[in-house]
């Protein structure tokens, strides 16, 4: 049907929605993992907990995430095309910009609180 | 047309006087004894909170049991024994059986009626979740007077919950049961996406849904995501009680922490899945007696995505203690921190709409019990940012400061504005009000007793006195403490007693209460019957009934969409998910005794098992298949035809592919699917990661050679290709076909096959499941893919049968695209599994 051709993909449409939160949720699993599986095998492990490898994964993580979450927020039309195959109607404009750009900034305050954890602590070390 | 604006009505007037009768007529509620099959959303919406309050009232007399117990130190009123039981089965009620079926059930009696639906998408699936939580629920619960009740807490951890530390079927009808129960929220929450994201009335689009409707999406999506993660834990729980599989024995190199991690992933949102659904309704109400509308509604709308999604990233703040390195802590406790700021977002605009109304703020009953909840949740938040802090966690762990911050948190954040939600949207169910002056007896009692009940609690564990005890010495200086919260207890108590007063001496069920008597500028109190409103209102703003005062009196006379029943049946309209236009009439289904069949034969399935009754349970499983395979069978009814709603606008009867309501709805569940998937990818990961020394172990046999696995894979691939074949020769309308009838024969074969084929590789080399963790996992890939593989064979034989009884041909195909969709699911998640138990040892040269 014509109709389909100038329509949103609804789930795109949902996708670019919570773009934000959604690659917060990468950077979780990323770094989390990441740092969990080398201070479990011990990769990199110095005597103190320090692990540079792991610190490393951590700060390219938040980088990666950070530099992706900044492209949306400054390019949000060109990304909502992709994902919905489609112009953003006019009478949801408002909207939907406002919630991803709100949702974005929620996600990159996140990221850098996360992020920032290796500025603070070894890697590795219990803190008890 | 232009959705902003509506300058001319769909429908003209006065309608045939016929239509209405009609309405009645085929939306009637059975009476008598074939109640029980009907599947209207307000009857059954009704049975499902009345069920939820039920369970309520049982956890709360086991609480006021417990506060009698630790009245005073070294009490005897209950046995440790029993004090342990009876406290595993107020949380598990209270938060299984009450709290997120309540909310469930508001969304199935309101949902409907706030986007102007005749019903919610699946009306039988619905019927199904209640009756089969109504049932499982009442048999769980039953358990704390045969002394057969779980002892291990809601959370349930091993290694006290194993077999060696647990004898006895206690924690089976926990495991069971629990498991069972979550099947039921899953399936109400499959209804709830695609019910708010396309049964929307015309004009409805994102930006102009109601809070709540975005409130109950969030809850949803997050029980899609949550809720399989805590299957997952209960499976692997009992499969290791029944069976000896060493999931979670630390020298078989299983390890506790799994099921933490597993159950907390859950736990954790579950708070949220609890709260947020209470935070819509509290955005609904405060607009209606500030008389103005939100504000900050988009800033809600922000609030109620990102608490959904950052809640996600918590679980660990349940664990700090466990020995996990700093810089994890720090991560989860970033996001503990993160997520107090959309939760404060939301408690900042209900002050702001309060502040900013036309009116002054009406003081009501719902009004008492919404600033009682402002007031009590945001004292659970603040002590929320408190013990997210790492440092101060482990001064507090396990001590009564938690049991404090979270019923701050549960009681103020569910229970309060669930009470002014009954206060509220009494009206839309019941032919009288209920009373003022009995309500805010019950608000103060239930206010003042709640808060001298918890707020000592902070102190008694500041003051040390740990958690989960079942008494305490006499000469701690805990006693007075807890006296005064015991004292609460019991004034709360009272309060809840007054609301059942009003209850009986006001609720009368049936249609005929007020229409409108808060003056609210939603849809849901329109005027309204069994068939929701007369006609579908075209929605041009947040509150329709404020900006066009005149839209209860045209919709009540039939001038908006669908103001009659075009097909002869139950129907109500599929609109765009997004900019809500509509798309097509949905033909739905009405009462039968298939889904209550199924739920009570489901119920006994899983209930029998943890009895060990294992033959009967297996005559009960497929009994209930047979009830579901004639409820699917009354279901996928012909095309009639294109309809008139209105406005010239004529819809088709009959939808397939991605427009389809039933193609979401098995988008959703593949979702619950996958989600069960990966959290079993992590288990395996985790536990490879907790001991990778022994994965696999000194002796374990190698994994069987490729042959084995690429056999699968073929069958997997073939098997895809054959039902891809098939929906390419369905036959031509009203014919039926043999060669479609064998190839999904087929395909449904090489799925069974390519399962059977991955175990008996395995089987060939000798590994066993109860010798280690990585056997054990080994044999949960192909299991859990079984699972998938079983559900998708019987559609395809399903389609079979409709497929040589001519009910299945090319135009007529959603019993063919449902089972082709689950099918492509399954053998991807059998390949990745493939890929996962084969290739990852080999990749570590193990």
């Amino acid at each position: 049907m014509g109709e389909a051709k100038t329509t949103p993909r609804p789930i795109g449409t949902l996708v670019f929605l919570m773009a934000g939160p959604i690659l917060w949720a990468a950077h979780l699993t990323l770094i989390y993992g990441s740092q969990s599986a080398l201070c479990g095998f011990a990769v990199g492990t110095g005597p103190s907990g320090s692990n540079t490898l792991a610190s490393a994964s951590v700060i390219a993580g938040t980088v990666l995430v950070l530099g992706l979450l900044l492209a949306l927020l400054i390019w949000p039309h060109p990304v909502y095309k992709t994902l919905s195959g489609a112009k953003m109607p006019g009478d949801q404009q408002p909207l939907m910009l406002f919630v991803m750009r709100f949702l974005n900034g929620l996600s990159i305050l996140a990221v850098l609180y996360a992020g920032v954890a290796v500025q603070l602590l070894d890697a590795c070390a219990d803190l008890r | 047309m232009s959705t902003h604006e509506l300058d001319e009505l769909p429908n003209k007037g006065p309608r045939p006087a016929h239509e209405l009768e009609d309405l009645k007529r085929i939306w009637a509620t059975p009476t008598g004894w074939r109640l029980p099959t009907a599947v209207n959303n307000t009857v059954i919406g009704v049975l499902y909170i009345g069920a939820a309050l039920l369970f309520f009232l049982m956890a709360g007399v086991l609480a006021l049991l417990m506060r009698t117990q630790l009245a005073v130190g070294d009490n005897n009123f209950l046995s440790q024994d029993l004090y342990n039981q009876i406290f595993t089965v107020h949380g598990t009620t209270m938060m299984f059986l009450f709290a997120v079926p309540a909310v469930e059930a508001l969304g199935v009696m309101l949902l409907p009626q706030m986007l102007a639906a005749r019903d919610l998408p699946f009306p039988r699936l619905s019927a199904f979740a209640i009756w089969a939580y109504i049932i499982g629920g009442l048999v769980f619960f039953s358990t704390v007077f045969y002394d057969l009740a779980p002892k291990g807490g809601w959370f349930m951890y091993p290694p006290m919950t194993l077999l060696e530390y647990s004898p006895g079927d206690n924690a089976d009808f926990w495991l069971l049961g629990i498991g069972f129960i979550e099947i039921s929220a899953i399936a109400g929450a499959i209804e709830i996406v695609v019910g708010v994201l396309r049964t929307r009335p015309p004009g409805m689009t994102l930006a102009r849904m109601p809070i709540f409707a975005w409130s109950m999406l969030v809850f949803a999506a997050m029980i899609i995501f949550a809720f399989p993660a805590v299957i997952l834990a209960t499976m692997l729980l009992e499969i290791e009680r029944a069976f000896g599989w060493p999931f979670f024995t630390a020298e078989l190199g299983g390890d506790s922490l799994l099921w933490q991690h597993l159950f907390w992933f859950f736990g954790h949102p579950e708070v949220y899945i609890i709260f947020l659904p209470a935070a819509g309704l509290v955005s609904m109400m405060i607009p209606t007696m500030a008389q103005t509308p939100l504000v900050g509604y988009r800033l809600i709308v922000v609030a109620l995505i990102a608490t959904g999604f950052f809640s996600f990233g918590l679980w660990v703040h349940h664990m700090f203690t466990t020995g996990i390195p700093g810089m994890s802590l720090a991560f989860f406790s970033a996001a503990s921190m993160a997520v107090a700021i959309p939760s404060g977002i939301q408690v900042f605009s209900w002050i702001a709409t309060i502040a900013a109304g036309r009116k002054r703020f009406r003081i009501t009953v719902p009004s008492l019990f919404i600033l009682g909840f402002l007031f009590i949740f945001t004292l659970g938040g603040l002590t929320g940012v408190m013990v997210a802090i790492v440092p101060f966690d482990w001064q507090a762990h396990d001590s009564y400061f938690i049991v404090a911050h979270f019923h701050y948190v549960l009681v103020g954040g569910m229970v309060f504005p669930l009470f002014a939600t009954f206060y509220y949207w009494v009206p839309m169910v019941s032919k009288k009000m209920l009373s003022e002056r009995l309500g805010r007896w019950a608000f103060w009692l239930m206010f003042i007793g709640f808060n001298v009940a918890f707020f000592p609690m902070h102190f008694t564990g500041l003051a040390g006195m740990p958690r989960r005890v079942w008494t305490y010495p006499g000469n701690m200086g805990w006693d007075l403490l807890n006296t005064i919260s015991t004292v609460g207890a019991f004034t709360m108590a009272a309060g809840v007693l007054v609301f059942l007063v009003d209850l009986a001496k006001n609720f009368r069920f049936g249609e005929g209460g007020p229409d409108n008597p808060w003056g609210a500028g939603t849809l849901e109190f329109l005027p309204n019957d069994t068939y929701s409103t007369r006609s579908i209102p075209h929605v041009t703003s947040l509150e329709p009934q404020w900006d066009r005062p005149s839209l209860a009196k045209e919709v009540e006379e039939g001038l908006h969409y669908l103001p009659n029943a075009p097909t002869g049946g139950r129907e109500t309209i599929v609109t765009s998910a997004i900019e809500a236009k509509p798309q097509y009439v949905l033909q739905m289904p009405g009462p039968s005794w298939t889904h209550l069949g199924a739920a009570a034969f489901t119920a006994a399935f899983f209930l029998l098992l943890t009895i060990k009754q294992v033959e009967i349970a297996i005559a009960c499983g497929v009994l209930a298949i047979v009830a579901c395979i004639i409820w699917t069978w009354q279901l996928d009814k012909p095309e009639q035809g294109e309809v008139e709603i209105g406005h010239g606008i004529k819809l088709p009867t009959y939808m397939t592919g991605p427009m389809s309501h039933s193609w979401w709805a098995m988008v959703v569940l593949m979702l619950v699917a996958s989600s069960l998937y990966v959290s079993y990818f992590f288990s395996y990961l985790y536990l490879w990661t907790v001991s990778p020394d022994v994965w696999a172990p000194a002796g374990s046999p190698p994994p069987p050679p490729l042959l084995w696995p690429i056999g699968s894979a073929l069958l997997f691939i073939g098997g895809s290709a054959v039902v891809f074949i098939a929906g390419k020769l369905l036959p031509k309308p009203r014919h039926m076909s043999l060669r479609v009838a064998g190839l999904l024969t087929l395909g449904a074969a090489a799925l069974g096959g390519a399962v059977a084929l991955e175990i008996l590789g395995h089987m060939s080399t000798g590994l066993s499941p109860t010798a280690s963790s990585y056997g054990a996992m080994v044999y949960m890939a192909p299991i859990l893919t079984g699972q998938a593989a079983f559900a998708t064979i019987i559609m395809c034989l399903f389609a079979v049968g409709r497929v040589i009884t001519a009910q299945l041909d090319a135009k007529r195909r959603v019993t063919f695209d449902n089972a082709a969709l689950l099918y492509y699911y399954t053998a991807g998640q059998g390949l990745f599994g493939l890929l996962l138990i084969h290739g990852f040892p080999r990749l570590i040269g193990g």
